[in-house]
């Protein structure tokens, strides 16, 4: 069996001239939660279209399962989960009937069990009709429709944008739990970096379309390290070090973010531009994506200080 | 199955505006036709076709409206209406409300999905204001109340009103999935539509409309499959 | 076949027709307008000039006196011209009067109309439209599908308080469908007479015309039908189809009925029948003039250039005019004929004539009288210049094919299709479209459109995806002018960006740079980019 359930080569998507997906190339294992995250506009829906075949490609190709997305066929489709985003189902449907059309297509493999465990944990009448659900209560409605049918591959794109902190925790261990059944694969994209770091052991990070990491949420972390390094004279002008993200001056301070650099790289760097002291500052996920992602230049929103 | 399920979604959601129209129909339709029963029972006027002896005839005072003839501004009206109606429900709503990736991310062809929805719209149609023109032509058939039968030709003039209908939402389904923007042929689905209506409703011929008609459907239904086959949602 | 690859070639093609035919009417319509706009302004205009002209001669008025004259015949031949004072707009001065001059132009009489002292012959005519006559084109109007869906012919049988029967006649079938008032089917009267079975049924033929009257003692109407070689008189009361004429070799063109209708004196298009005797004249393609007469019943034929015919109790006259010159050609069918005809004959008088013959038992013709007259010089009031501006201007944004195809399908095609919307037929209406508004003026035309080429040509170039597709475009904008520019710029909205290998734009419709085959530019990756295979 092929390990590598997504894979990109090269994708690329322009509207009008400007590229919204820029050559990019991905390879998703089998059986990996992958999170998918960027800021907004950077191309993430955009993406997951492409890998869906609802978009066509500028240049380059997708494939899923195997399959071309470009021609994803009906069989493939069955194996293969998606979460849109926004949670848009029919409004004048009730669960039910949700239900029961979804189930038309998955047949076989329809998990009529887990669809009513679901429904049930969420708490959701299932005579309700969805224009009278809540957005979490889409949302829940969405991912049970999306689990039902035990897809191999489940694709969401921002699941939980717009659900309260409780909603998004029910939301993820619902998908903590289609993870725990053999070979199952996730990609999800989302703003909220904490729900990544909660459930994802693989990060893709996407800027302006360009594909800037793509590794385990493990290496991504230990890469991205914050260094405050003190000075008892002057501050060094210049800091000409491999694998510098940004340098903030402060009052006998220099503050650093570094890309790959291990203790001894960040001891090294400290002596040679004879800092008195240095302090590894610990960083949470999001932190990182900010400092990952910010451009060299950029500036606060409301520079205060500066006037 | 899956056809089934996407049939029943499809015709659920065109059963409102079915019913709306078929009402309206029923409703006007019965209104004329009474109208008409009473003022002609238990004959229809044939008074202006006699004149005096050794007198001229104008020929025009020969020609007769069937009974059924007011009802035809109101076929045509409902049939264009509900073509454009259900043309909109099925194809611009959905970019609205952005339920396209749900839908067409299922096991299913596209040409399945767009099929369904065809099949279901043009059978709501064909059911609400065919249906409708079916009930009033037997009622005007009944010789209690209108003597003489209407023709033949008036009853399938009635069903290529109906088929202007179909026409129309074909041409409304077609603008409705146009990517193109709306200063260049977005709504060029929905002229040519009108160019064939507008042709028909002159025509006298009864095979040259029909050939038309088929015509333009067989051109409105390609460039149908083709959009839905290649278009981005 | 997979749905993409059909769709390819049904589609593609598809498309480009559906966007033309949108363009072209669209086109068309400006176009129409355009010239709608620019004829009301020459009209204007002209109108304004007329009256600051300086009023006629007594001469000229004599000429346009002359002009404006009916010329009529008594029965031993002598000429009048009847005249009825105008003003100097051309309108009839009322209370009406009239001035009677001899062939001499000396006056005779002058007095109310209907008061006058002579009783000059009268003319078989045809039935007029509508009122009097039921044409092929009403009688499409009545299978149209809108507004009122199918109208019918339907005869009453009967009297006016109390119908038993009605006769429904059926396009398809040719022939009256008869019902009782119970709306049990009678029978059928077809050009076989009356049967009561559909299989005895012989249709009528085509429908060319029907006149109806009711005769001295019925109040149900008598039909005249007129098909392509046949013409019936059908009674309904009697259920009888009488033959009066069939062509053996020629369809019928027209027809003319004088006395024939038998109506009562004091009624509407009476002709005293005890100085006329009943006649039907039937013009058949071929220029035969077949007379049909009654009271005797007699059969005549007479040959040669179109003509009027009566008969008295006496004798049949034929009355037939002439002209010394060529027919002014209609403007809208043929600008060019008309131009040249304007031009060759503005300034020339035109010469007249109108004889009046009396007809032989045989068929013969002999000559009783003659009078000659002559037309004034057209001169300025033939205005050909505004309006041939107008459509030269407007046609300089029309299709060049138009001409190609209106050279190509020939005159005579085109007088088919002038003749067949003349009689109602929409669709031959539009097919007329590249015959109206095909290029006047063809340099102008090709130069427009050799221009528009060009920046499909400079617009097209980075844009193309194929030669064999950029060439089709590029010839098609060529064949339709400023429709096929809109068409193409409505089909073929491609982004493009400039390729960073070569310099040059591209289209974005395909991954490589059509120029330098490169690829589309990858993003440059940065030194700090995480991308790691392994994981997990």
């Amino acid at each position: 069996m092929n390990d590598t359930v997504l894979q990109t080569r090269g994708l690329t998507k322009y509207y009008d001239s400007t590229p919204a997906v820029d050559h990019l190339d991905l390879e998703i294992p089998r059986g990996c939660i992958c999170g998918f995250v960027g800021r907004n506009g950077a191309g993430k829906t955009t993406a997951i279209k492409l890998m869906l075949g609802l978009l066509e490609p500028t240049a380059g190709s997708a494939s899923l399962l195997g399959c071309d997305s470009s021609a994803l066929t009906p069989a493939i489709r069955q194996r293969i989960g998606y979460v849109a985003e926004g949670h848009r189902l029919f409004r004048w449907m009730t669960i039910g009937a949700l239900e029961r059309f979804q189930r038309a297509f998955f047949p076989k493999q329809w998990d009529d069990k887990l669809f009513r465990e679901m429904i049930e944990y969420f708490d959701l009448p299932k005579k309700k009709k969805i224009k009278h659900l809540s957005n979490g209560q889409r949302a829940q409605v969405s991912l049970a429709l999306a689990l039902a049918p035990n897809p191999e591959l489940l694709i969401m794109d921002d699941p939980t944008l717009g659900l309260d902190a409780a909603i998004r925790r029910q939301f993820l261990e619902g998908m903590i739990e289609l993870i725990m059944r053999q070979g199952r694969t996730i990609l999800f994209s989302s703003h909220i970096l904490g729900d990544v770091e909660r459930v994802s052991d693989r990060i893709i990070v996407i800027d302006k379309g360009v594909l800037r990491a793509n590794c385990s949420l493990e290496q991504f972390q230990r890469a991205i390290r914050k260094v405050v390094l003190s000075f008892s004279g002057d501050v060094p002008g210049q800091v000409d070090i491999e694998g510098l993200l940004h340098c903030k001056r402060g009052d006998k301070q220099l503050e650093l973010t570094l890309v790959g650099a291990d203790d001894e790289k960040v001891a090294a760097l400290a002596k040679s531009i004879r800092a008195e002291t240095y302090n590894v500052v610990t960083m949470n996920l999001e932190d990182q994506f900010i400092e990952f992602t910010a451009p060299a230049n950029h500036k606060r929103l409301f520079q205060w200080e500066e006037r | 199955m899956k056809f089934a399920a996407l049939f029943g979604k499809e015709f659920r959601e065109c059963l409102p505006w079915m019913l709306l129209a078929a009402i309206v129909l029923l409703a006007f339709g019965s209104f004329f036709l009474r109208a008409q029963a009473y003022d002609m029972n238990p004959n229809r006027d044939w008074s202006r076709g006699y004149n005096p002896p050794g007198t001229a005839v104008e020929a025009y005072r020969l020609t007769f409206n069937s009974p059924l003839a007011m009802l035809g501004p109101w076929l045509f009206c409902c049939s264009i209406g509900l073509g454009l109606i259900l043309g909109a429900r099925q194809f611009w709503i959905p970019n609205f409300t952005r339920t396209w990736p749900f839908l067409l991310h299922r096991s299913a062809r596209r040409t399945t999905i767009l099929t369904a929805k065809l099949t279901a719209g043009s059978t709501a149609l064909v059911l609400a204001i065919g249906g409708v023109w079916v009930s009033l032509y037997w009622y005007a058939c009944q010789l209690e109340v209108f003597t003489v039968p209407p023709p033949a030709r008036v009853f399938i003039h009635g069903w290529i009103l109906v088929i202007m209908g179909l026409l129309t939402y074909l041409g409304t389904a077609l603008s409705g999935l146009s990517e193109a923007r709306w200063y260049t042929t977005k709504i060029f689905g929905i002229a040519f539509a009108v160019i064939i209506v507008g042709v028909t409703t002159g025509e006298w011929s009864l095979a040259r409309a029909l050939a038309v008609i088929a015509f333009g459907a067989a051109l409105l239904l390609s460039q149908l499959f083709d959009t839905f086959a290649t278009r981005e949602f | 076949m997979e749905l993409k690859n059909a769709s390819k070639y049904i589609a593609g093609p598809g498309r480009v027709f559906m966007t033309v035919l949108i363009i072209l009417i669209a086109v068309t319509a400006v176009q129409a307008i355009a010239m709608e706009a620019i004829r009301m302004f020459a009209f204007t205009k002209h109108t304004t000039e007329r009256k600051s002209e300086p009023p006629r001669s007594d001469e000229e008025k004599r000429i346009q006196r002359i002009r404006q004259s009916s010329r009529q015949f008594l029965p031993d031949g002598t000429t009048h011209l009847i005249y009825e004072p105008r003003t100097e707009r051309g309108r009839i001065i009322e209370p009406r009067t009239e001035q009677i001059y001899d062939a001499n132009d000396h006056l005779l009489w002058e007095g109310p109309s209907d008061k006058k002292p002579y009783e000059y012959l009268s003319w078989a005519e045809e039935p007029r439209n509508y009122s009097e006559a039921f044409t092929p084109m009403q009688m499409r109007l009545t299978q149209t599908f809108a507004p009122l869906l199918a109208r019918t012919i339907e005869i009453p049988v009967g009297t006016i308080n109390n119908t038993e029967q009605i006769w429904r006649y059926r396009p398809g079938a040719e022939c009256f469908e008869g019902y009782a008032i119970d709306g049990q089917r009678i029978g059928y009267i077809s050009a076989a007479g009356f049967s009561d079975s559909k299989s005895k049924v012989k249709p009528l033929g085509a429908f060319r015309l029907f006149t109806a009257w009711c005769p001295q003692d019925s109040s149900i109407p008598t039909l005249l039908w007129q098909t392509n070689r046949h013409i019936y008189q059908i009674n309904f009361e009697k259920r009888q189809t009488k033959l009066l004429f069939e062509s053996a070799n020629s369809d019928i063109e027209t027809i003319t009925l004088h006395a024939w209708k038998d109506l009562k004196p004091g009624t509407k298009d009476y002709i005293d029948s005890k100085k006329y005797r009943p006649l039907l004249v039937c013009i058949t393609q071929d220029g035969v003039h077949h007379l049909i007469l009654r009271e005797p019943d007699q059969q005549l034929s007479l040959p040669g250039p179109r003509c009027s015919v009566t008969a008295t109790r006496q004798s049949i006259y034929a009355l037939r005019h002439g002209s010394g010159t060529v027919p002014v050609p209609s403007i809208a069918t043929s600008p060019e004929l008309y131009k040249e005809w304007v031009e060759q004959y503005r300034d020339k008088p035109r010469k007249m004539w109108t004889e009046l013959y009396k007809v032989s038992d045989d068929g013969g013709l002999e000559l009783l009288n003659r009078y000659d007259w002559v037309m004034p010089a057209p001169g300025r009031f033939m205005q050909v210049d505004p309006m041939l501006a107008a459509q030269r201007f407007v046609t300089h944004f029309s299709p060049p094919l138009y001409s190609l195809v209106f050279r190509l399908l020939g005159r005579e095609f085109w007088s088919n299709v002038h003749r067949s919307a003349n009689q109602g037929d929409f669709f031959y209406t539009m097919l007329q479209t590249p015959q109206y508004l095909r290029p006047l003026n063809g340099t102008v035309n090709w130069v427009l459109s050799a221009l528009m080429m060009g920046f499909v040509f400079w617009y097209g170039w980075p844009r193309r995806v194929s030669h064999a597709r950029f060439i089709f475009w590029v010839v098609f904008v060529g064949l339709l002018n400023v429709t096929g520019l809109l068409t193409y710029l409505a089909l073929n909205h491609t982004a493009v960006i400039k390729c960073p290998a070569c310099g040059r734009r591209r289209g974005l419709a395909q991954s490589d740079c059509i120029h330098c085959q490169a690829p589309l530019p990858a993003p440059k990756p940065r030194e700090l980019d995480l991308i790691f295979r392994s994981c997990c």
